[in-house]
């Protein structure tokens, strides 16, 4: 941690250094990401017309539904911490 | 953590106004000298570091594990309880990550009033100050409430007096006042212990609810409810929300951050990590011990079914280590303790913060803008909201209902400026890209489009479960929106930090 006091040009200086990663690992990170937090909403939706309408769009048994949608979410909140905590690794550096 | 020269130097009025202006991305030479006097007599001292942020942001919520959640297991059952809490964990998680893009770009006490003001116009401002100045203290309200009903609890678990509830609730509310008026370096440090005390008190319930654990209680057979399937998931939401609902009070402490840029993110990250850990294990352990149903309602001796304030403490009350041992029990509900005083805390200081940014920058009355001349702390939005959430618990001795309303209308003007804010960020990073160099949250535009899209879906479910509390909201913003527009409006101040920085867009 810092024990210096903070003048605006070092805070300007920060400010440039701070971009965030850029390598292909990164993207691809946030790539995979977004496509399960788009897989999430589509869960959702799912979830509502399965408790509107039960007899629409039933895919699996119960159990089989319950697993595969826990799964969408744990997957979606592993790599939504995965790409924060890199983001703020990047920024300790 | 500690004094540092940090801390030292930050204590100089004429240091924290260079900071004031770096953040505001301003030249000294640009203030004019009233505006400079103005930021002398209004700036808040600048002390908090990354574990000062983890532990407001851990103890601020932390009581959504001792209350609240279980409420969400009448007749839905531990199944569609884990998937609206996974749902809410996620949502809040996103939330977070945006929300610290947001504060990072204008790190003021205001928050979403400066998000507002820079997004669009005063107006925009005002309805997200407002917003969150509702969620901050009702959830302070209720909050407040239920410690009190603890307390009362603790000393005659049969029939616990309501007069002892109400003192228990006042006397909380006095003795927070006295330690905010303090200093913020003061109560961050208290409420790192009482964060710890409220983990260390989970972790006691963790293992004494394993003592007793059972797989078929957790997934019943059938795992969601054939009367209700789907619909279990949607009805468990609103309370699945009280896990986490708040942990935006830490964007408040922002201006009263080293190095915001580097310290929110990581403090905010940290903290919400450690939420859904003490979420998940706190659902499978108090679920695994205790039958959902039975930690969700009571019978009284009049056979009526009743609410269950204090999960945590019956389930362990009901396996045979509490059977065996007073001791575990009392202990545990001493401790737990800890994580409602912890977030009361916590919840305060957003309040406060709240109260004062707006006072500040004159949307409310100027008074509520003023700092202690010595302490810098905004003792007038303290006097404030202390009176409002002791008026109510006062109140609650004759209204019932006063912690469910209080719960509610928390929860509802969360989710409404959740949406705002998002859109704020989406504009902004359109219009001054420059403003988000410090910090950019991951997934750029589908993590904040995400978190739009479940929290309209949250506020859905939401409405469709409890749609009279609608009136009071829209009533409590005519008020605020009355007082702005007759107010107000004339008399905002154009040296306050949110000011500056929308003059400076």
């Amino acid at each position: 941690m810092e024990t210096r006091p903070q003048s605006a040009s070092s805070r300007e200086s920060a400010h440039k250094r701070d971009t965030g990663p850029a390598t292909s690992g990164w993207v691809r990170l946030e790539q995979l990401t977004a496509l399960v937090l788009v897989a999430v909403v589509v869960c959702v939706g799912w979830m509502v017309t399965a408790a509107y309408e039960p007899t629409w769009f039933r895919l699996f048994s119960l159990d089989a539904e319950i697993i595969l949608v826990v799964a969408v979410l744990s997957t979606a909140l592993i790599l939504v911490s995965a790409a924060a905590l890199v983001n703020t690794r990047s920024r300790e550096k | 953590m500690g004094d540092d020269p940090l801390s030292a130097a930050s204590s100089n009025p004429e240091d924290v106004i260079k900071e004031v202006a770096s953040e505001v991305r301003l030249n000294l030479a640009e203030l004019r000298p009233e505006e400079r006097a103005y930021l002398q007599e209004h700036a808040l001292k600048k002390p908090l570091r990354v574990l000062d942020i983890w532990a407001l942001g851990v103890g601020v919520v932390i009581s959504g594990a001792y209350f609240g959640w279980n409420l969400g297991l009448r007749d839905n059952g531990p199944v569609a309880m884990l998937i609206a809490s996974l749902l809410v964990c996620l949502l809040y998680l996103m939330w977070v990550l945006a929300l610290a893009e947001l504060s990072v770009a204008m790190p003021f006490a205001g928050g979403p009033l400066a998000y507002g003001r820079r997004t669009a116009d005063p107006s925009l401002g005002f309805v997200m100050g407002w917003s969150m100045l509702l969620e901050c203290q009702f959830a302070t309200i209720a909050t407040a409430l239920a410690t009190g009903g603890y307390i009362a609890f603790m000393l005659n678990p049969n029939d616990p007096n309501p007069n002892v509830r109400v003192c228990a609730g006042l006397a909380t509310v006095v003795l927070f006042f006295l330690l905010h008026v303090w200093g913020v370096k003061e109560q961050s440090r208290v409420m790192m212990i009482m964060t710890y005390g409220a983990i260390f008190g989970l972790v006691i319930f963790w293992i004494a609810a394993a003592s007793h654990f059972s797989w078929q209680r957790v997934w019943q057979n059938p795992a969601l409810p054939s009367a209700k399937g789907w619909q279990a998931v949607l009805d468990a939401l609103p309370y699945a929300l009280w896990w986490l609902v708040i942990i935006e009070a830490v964007a408040l402490a922002a201006e009263e951050t080293h190095e915001p840029h580097r310290t929110i993110p990581r403090g905010l990250v940290f903290a919400q990590l450690t939420l859904i850990g003490l979420v998940v294990l706190t659902w499978l352990f108090a679920c695994g011990a205790l039958d959902s149903q039975e930690l969700a309602v009571t019978v009284s001796p009049t056979g009526q079914e009743e609410s269950v304030d204090y999960p945590l403490a019956k389930a362990i009350r009901s396996i045979p280590a509490g059977k065996q041992s007073a001791a575990l029990v009392y202990g545990f509900v001493m401790i737990g303790l800890f994580g409602l005083i912890a977030s009361f805390h916590g919840i305060m200081y957003g309040t406060s913060r709240q109260i004062f940014a707006l006072g500040r920058a004159g949307y409310l009355p100027p008074l509520l803008g003023e700092v202690h001349a010595t302490r810098r702390t905004p003792v007038a939005a303290l006097l404030v909201c202390s009176l409002i959430t002791a008026g109510f618990v006062v109140a609650s001795r004759w209204f019932k209902h006063a912690i469910d309303v209080a719960v509610l209308v928390s929860t509802l003007t969360a989710l409404i400026w959740y949406i705002l804010a998002m859109g704020c960020l989406f504009t902004l990073r359109r219009r001054e890209p420059k403003l988000f160099v410090a910090y950019r949250a991951p997934v750029h535009r589908v993590l904040p489009l995400t978190v739009i899209l479940l929290s309209a879906f949250a506020i859905y479910v939401y409405s469709g479960i409890d749609v009279k509390v609608i009136p009071l909201t829209a009533l409590l913003y005519a008020v605020g929106l009355g007082y702005y527009w007759f107010r107000g409006y004339g008399q905002i101040q154009k040296a306050a930090p949110e000011e500056l920085a929308a003059r400076n867009a």
